[in-house]
C-alpha cells in the first residue's frame, strides 16, 4: 500500500551518439539476426556496405566497476571516404536508459576484407527523443580504435562525461 | 534443535508434577466436559468445527481460544484486540492494512501468512481482515503452520471465529459504547428459534470514532471512521443428521487514516515539522463488503460430509498523499474490485476409536479488478522528473510545458486485472495406540494465477538542446501484457503426541506451510518509472522483464508443546517450541545489469524460533489470573538485495516478546438485580520491534496498562474500562517515503463505557 516511488532519474545520461542518417535514429540496422559466414561488405579495403556486428561490451566506471552488456549491436557504414561508427541502444550504467549513438566521419584504412581506425578525440552525436541527433560535446569521445578482421570487429574508446572516465571495449561477429 | 530438548526438559517437569497434583482428584480417562475447551474461559461452546477435532485442547497444535465472555470482558470487537502469545497486529494505517504477524512471520502486503475462518468460511482477501467481529461467541488462533488442513496463505496459523447460533441461544442484544475520541459503538442483536429444527438470527451495528490524531495542515483529526453492517443468520436441522447453516453478511467503511509523522530524512524538508503529522492531500479508505457462506453438514453414523460454499466481495479504494509532507509531490489511489467463491468438501469419519481418517476437496476462482493510478504533482514533477532529468550536465535541458499541461498533474494510470483459481485434495489419518496418537496428513495445492495490465501516461515536456532550439514533445506510453504463472505444492503434516488424558498431552509436530505467489502491483510504479524515462531520453521502448512475480514463499515448522491442566481444571495451560525454516522467502532486490529499478524475487531464507506459553489460573473463588508469553528470535539467514546484505538481521515488523497479563476479581454484591461487580486489571507489552531490514530503527519493548470496572448480571452489564492508562507513548508503524521517515504513534489513554443488555427469550 505505500507506493514509494522512485526518482525517475538516478544517474546521468550518457554519450549523445554519432548518428548515420541511413540507420535512421532508433530504427536500428536492419539485419536477419544472423551471423554471416563471410565478409563480402568491405572489398579491398573498402566498406561497400554496412557492416553490422553482434557481440558484447564492457564498460569500466572511474571507481571500477565493470557493466557487461550482452546481444549489443555495433555498425559501421560509408559516409564518402569515411566510415560512421554506430552504437544502437547501449547503456553504460545501470539505470541509464539506452541511446543510439553515432560516431562521425572517422578516418579509415582498408585491406582486403578488414580495415582500421584510430582518433584521438571527437565529439559524439545521441539521438534524443523530440529532438533528433544532437552532439553531447560535454561527454566527449577519446582513443577511439576500432579494427575489422573478416567476420571479427573489436572497438575500444574512453568517454570522460563530467563524473569521470568510463572505458568501453566492444567485440562482435559480423551479422547477415 | 538441542535448544528445544533443553527447553522441554522443565515444561516436562511441571507437566509430571500437575499430573501428580491431581492424579488423586481424577480419574484417568475422565471424559472432558464439552463446555471446558478453552485456557481463557470456561464458556459454551458451539459445535461447529468441520476439520478440526470438537476439543482444541486434545489436539497437537498451540492454540489459544477466547470465548464469549472473555470477548466481552476484554472488549475483543477486532482481530487486533486479541491477547495471543507471538500474535502482534499492529493497528496503523487504515483498515486495510491488516498486517498479522505470527512466531516472526508476516506480510505488510498482498499475501497473507494467516488464514481466517468466519463460520467455517474463508476470508481470502487480507483487505476485509480487519472487521467488526459483532456477536463472536468464540475466536480460536491456531499457530503454526495449517496448511494441510486449510492450503494456501496459512503459513504462520489461522484465526477461526464462530458467531453466535440461534439454535443455542435466543434472545435480544443490545450494546452502547462511548469512549475517548469521540467514538461510538452500537449494535443490536435479535436470535430466534421457530422450532428446534430451525434458528435465525438478525444482527446490525455502527460505529464511529472522531479520531485521535490531527493533520495539522488541515487542522482535522486524519484518522475518523465511519462504519456499518449487518449479520443474516439462518440455520437448520431435520433431526437426522441434516444441519444446514447460512450466513449473510454486509459491512461499508469510510474512514480517513493514515496519521503518518514525520520524523526526519535524509535531508531535511523545511515544511515539515518532527514528529508532525501534516500533509495536504487526502488521505482515506473506503470499503464495501458482501459476504454468503453456506455450509451444508450431514452426519451419518459413521461419517460426517459437510459442504462449505462461499461467495465474497469486496470493493475498497484507498488514496494516499503518498508523501505524506505538505507539499504536492504525488498521490495514489488503488482501488479493487473483487469477486471470490470457494467450496471446500470435507468427509471424516466418526465414532472410531483406532483409526480415523478425513478427506477434503478444496477449490477457489477469484477475479480482482485494480485500478491503481499515480498521480504526480507539481513538486514531485520539478524535483522528482524535471530536476534529475537535467542532473546529467548533458547540455540538454527538460522542463514541463505548461502550456500543454498548466495544472501540473501528470497521471500514471494503471489497470490490472487478476483472475486467479486453484484447487486442492487432502488427506488427514489420525491412528491412536493406547495414549499415543499419530497424525498423518498431505495437502496437493495447485493455483493459476494470471495478471494482465494496461498501463497509460503522457508526459508533455519542453526540451532544449545546446544549440539553443526548444523542442515541444510527449512521453506517451500506452501498453498492455499478460503474465501467468501455475504453482502447485505438497504439504505434509506429521504428529506424534502422548494424551495423559482429555486435558494433558505432549506433542511433536512437523509440518510444511506456505504463502501463495502473486504479483506485487504496487511494483509496477518502477516499471512506469522505466518506462517514461526511455520514451524521454531516446524514445526506444521500455523491454520490461517480469519484475513483478514471485513464487510462493514455504516453510517447515518443528514444534513441540503440550497442554496441561491440574487443581481440577483451575490451573491450565499451555506450551510450544517451535523452530521455522522458511525458504523462497518473497522479497524485494535490485538487480544488478538489469537497468530496472527494484523486482520481486524469492531470494530470501529465514529462521525463527522460539517459546510460547499461556496459563489461566483460578487461585481463588472469584478470582481469575491469566498469563501469555511469546518469544520469537526470528532473522534473515539469507537476504542480499544486491546492494546491501542482511544476513544475521533481525526480520522486521514483528516483535521479540510479547507478553499479556490479566486479572480478574468477582465480588458478588449479593444483590439480585444488581449481579457482580468485576474488577479487572491487565497489561499488554510487545518489543523489541524493528523497523527496517538493516535493523536501524526499533521500537522499544513497550508495556500498556489496562483497567476496567464492570457490573454484570445475567441480563445486563455496565463496564466503565481504561485502556493504556499509563500514558505509554510506543509507535506501531515506521516507513520511507522518498527518503523521509515516518511513524505512526500508537493510541493515547483512551477511556470508555459500555453497556450491554441480554435480553433472554426462553
Amino acid at each position: 500500500m505505500k507506493k514509494l516511488f522512485l526518482m525517475l532519474f538516478a544517474l546521468p545520461l550518457f554519450f549523445a551518439a554519432c548518428s548515420d542518417d541511413d540507420f535512421g535514429g532508433n530504427e536500428g540496422p536492419v539485419t536477419n539476426e544472423e551471423l554471416a559466414t563471410e565478409n563480402n561488405s568491405i572489398v579491398d579495403g573498402v566498406i561497400v556496405k554496412p557492416l553490422t556486428f553482434l557481440g558484447s561490451y564492457t564498460v569500466t566506471d572511474p571507481q571500477g566497476g565493470v557493466l557487461k552488456v550482452d546481444g549489443a549491436k555495433f555498425s559501421i557504414q560509408a559516409k564518402d571516404a569515411d566510415l560512421g561508427f554506430y552504437m544502437h541502444e547501449v547503456r553504460f550504467a545501470d539505470k541509464m536508459p539506452p541511446l543510439s549513438l553515432r560516431c562521425e566521419p572517422v578516418a579509415y584504412t582498408g585491406e582486403g576484407d578488414g580495415l582500421g581506425f584510430r582518433v584521438e578525440e571527437m565529439t559524439p552525436d545521441a539521438y534524443i527523443n523530440g529532438a533528433g541527433w544532437q552532439a553531447f560535446a560535454r561527454y566527449p569521445v577519446s582513443e577511439l580504435e576500432g579494427k575489422v578482421k573478416g567476420l571479427n570487429f573489436e572497438v575500444c574508446f574512453v568517454c570522460t562525461p563530467p563524473m569521470g572516465r568510463y572505458v568501453v571495449a566492444f567485440e562482435g561477429r559480423l551479422m547477415k | 534443535m538441542s535448544r528445544l530438548f533443553r527447553l522441554l526438559l522443565p515444561i516436562l517437569y511441571i507437566l509430571f508434577i500437575t499430573q501428580s497434583l491431581s492424579a488423586g482428584n481424577r480419574p484417568e480417562e475422565d471424559a472432558l466436559p464439552v463446555e471446558a475447551d478453552t485456557t481463557i474461559t470456561v464458556d459454551r461452546v458451539q459445535i461447529s468445527v468441520i476439520k478440526q477435532g470438537r476439543v482444541l485442547r486434545s489436539e497437537p497444535v498451540a492454540a489459544s481460544i477466547v470465548g464469549s465472555r472473555g470477548i466481552e470482558r476484554q472488549h475483543v470487537s477486532a482481530l487486533k484486540n486479541l491477547r495471543v502469545p507471538n500474535l502482534f497486529i499492529p493497528d496503523y494505517g487504515s483498515r486495510m492494512t491488516s498486517s498479522i504477524y505470527v512466531r516472526g512471520l508476516g506480510a505488510r502486503i498482498d499475501q497473507p501468512v494467516v488464514g481466517l475462518n468466519i463460520d467455517n468460511v474463508p476470508v481470502l482477501n487480507k483487505n476485509a481482515f480487519d472487521a467488526e467481529l459483532a456477536d463472536a461467541e468464540r475466536i480460536e488462533v491456531l499457530r503454526g503452520p495449517q496448511s494441510t488442513l486449510y492450503g494456501r496463505n496459512t503459513m504462520g496459523g489461522v484465526i477461526n471465529v464462530y458467531t453466535l447460533s440461534p439454535l443455542l441461544y435466543q434472545g435480544t442484544r443490545l450494546m452502547t459504547e462511548y469512549s475517548s475520541g469521540d467514538s461510538y459503538r452500537f449494535r443490536a442483536s435479535s436470535y430466534h428459534k421457530f422450532s428446534d429444527r430451525l434458528g435465525v438470527a438478525l444482527a446490525g451495528f455502527y460505529t464511529r470514532t472522531g479520531g485521535f490524531h490531527i493533520n495539522e495542515y488541515t487542522g482535522r483529526k486524519s484518522d475518523w471512521e465511519r462504519m456499518g453492517g449487518g449479520r443474516f443468520k439462518l440455520q437448520w436441522r431435520n433431526n437426522r443428521g441434516l444441519a444446514v447453516d447460512n450466513t449473510l453478511s454486509f459491512s461499508a467503511l469510510k474512514q480517513g487514516g493514515y496519521p503518518y509523522a514525520y520524523i526526519g530524512g535524509e535531508e531535511p524538508v523545511a515544511s515539515a515539522q518532527v514528529g508532525r503529522i501534516a500533509y495536504n492531500d487526502p488521505c482515506g479508505y473506503r470499503r464495501t463488503t458482501l459476504s454468503e457462506g453456506l455450509t451444508v453438514r450431514y452426519d451419518h453414523p459413521d461419517f460426517t460430509l459437510s459442504s462449505i460454499m462461499s461467495y465474497h466481495y469486496n470493493d475498497d479504494c484507498m488514496i494516499l498523499d503518498q508523501d505524506f509532507l505538505p507539499e504536492s509531490y504525488f498521490t495514489l489511489q488503488q482501488g479493487l474490485v473483487e469477486h471470490t467463491v470457494t467450496e471446500d468438501l470435507v468427509i471424516r469419519s466418526r465414532n472410531r476409536e483406532h483409526y480415523n481418517w478425513l478427506f477434503g476437496a478444496f477449490g477457489f476462482y477469484r477475479h480482482g479488478d485494480m485500478s491503481a493510478p499515480v498521480n504526480f504533482k507539481r513538486t514531485g514533477i520539478e524535483h522528482l522528473i524535471m530536476d534529475h532529468a537535467n542532473a546529467g550536465g548533458t547540455g540538454l535541458h527538460y522542463a514541463w510545458d505548461e502550456t500543454a499541461a498548466p495544472d501540473w498533474q501528470l497521471p500514471l494510470s494503471s489497470e490490472f486485472e487478476l483472475p486467479t483459481w486453484g484447487a486442492a485434495f487432502y488427506h488427514e489419518s489420525r491412528v491412536r495406540f493406547g495414549r499415543w496418537h499419530l497424525t498423518l496428513g498431505l495437502r496437493v495445492d495447485s493455483e493459476k494465477t494470471r495478471l494482465r495490465y494496461h498501463s497509460r501516461a503522457s508526459l508533455p515536456y519542453l526540451l532544449t538542446t545546446p544549440d539553443g532550439v526548444v523542442h515541444m514533445t510527449r512521453a506517451e506510453i500506452d501498453d498492455s501484457n499478460s503474465i501467468s504463472h501455475t504453482y502447485t505444492e505438497l504439504l505434509p503434516k506429521v504428529s506424534l503426541m502422548y494424551a495423559f488424558d482429555e486435558m494433558r498431552n505432549l506433542y511433536l509436530t512437523v509440518s510444511r506451510g506456505y504463502k501463495a505467489g502473486g504479483f506485487n502491483t504496487q511494483m509496477f510504479s518502477d516499471i512506469l518509472q522505466e518506462k517514461l524515462k526511455w520514451k524521454m531520453v531516446s524514445g526506444i521502448p521500455f523491454k520490461e522483464d517480469d519484475v513483478m512475480s514471485y513464487r510462493p514463499e514455504s516453510s517447515w515448522n518443528y514444534e513441540a508443546g503440550g497442554h496441561f491442566s491440574c487443581m481440577d481444571g483451575a490451573v491450565r495451560g499451555d506450551f510450544a517450541l517451535f523452530y521455522i525454516d522458511v525458504r523462497d522467502q518473497q522479497l524485494t532486490v535490485f538487480p544488478e545489469g538489469k537497468g530496472t529499478g527494484r523486482m520481486m524475487t524469492n531470494a530470501g531464507k529465514t529462521r525463527s524460533w522460539g517459546v510460547e506459553f499461556s496459563m489461566m489460573a483460578l487461585p481463588w473463588d472469584h478470582v481469575e489470573l491469566e498469563a501469555a508469553y511469546g518469544f520469537t528470535d526470528a532473522r534473515f539467514t539469507r537476504y542480499d538485495n544486491g546492494r546491501e546484505d542482511f544476513a544475521g538481521n533481525f526480520l522486521p515488523y514483528s516483535p521479540r516478546h510479547t507478553l499479556s497479563l490479566s486479572g480478574t476479581w468477582t465480588i458478588p454484591t449479593g444483590v439480585d438485580w444488581l449481579g457482580d461487580v468485576v474488577l479487572g486489571i491487565s497489561t499488554r507489552s510487545a518489543g523489541r520491534i524493528y523497523w527496517n531490514e538493516q535493523n536501524s530503527r526499533h521500537q522499544p519493548f513497550y508495556t500498556l496498562l489496562d483497567a476496567s470496572v464492570r457490573l454484570e448480571h445475567k441480563r445486563y452489564s455496565v463496564d466503565l474500562w481504561g485502556r493504556n492508562l499509563a500514558g505509554s507513548s510506543y509507535d506501531v508503524f515506521y516507513f520511507k517515503s522518498i527518503g523521509n521517515e515516518f511513524v505512526q504513534r500508537g493510541c493515547p489513554r483512551t477511556v470508555g463505557i459500555t453497556l450491554n443488555v441480554n435480553i433472554n427469550h426462553k
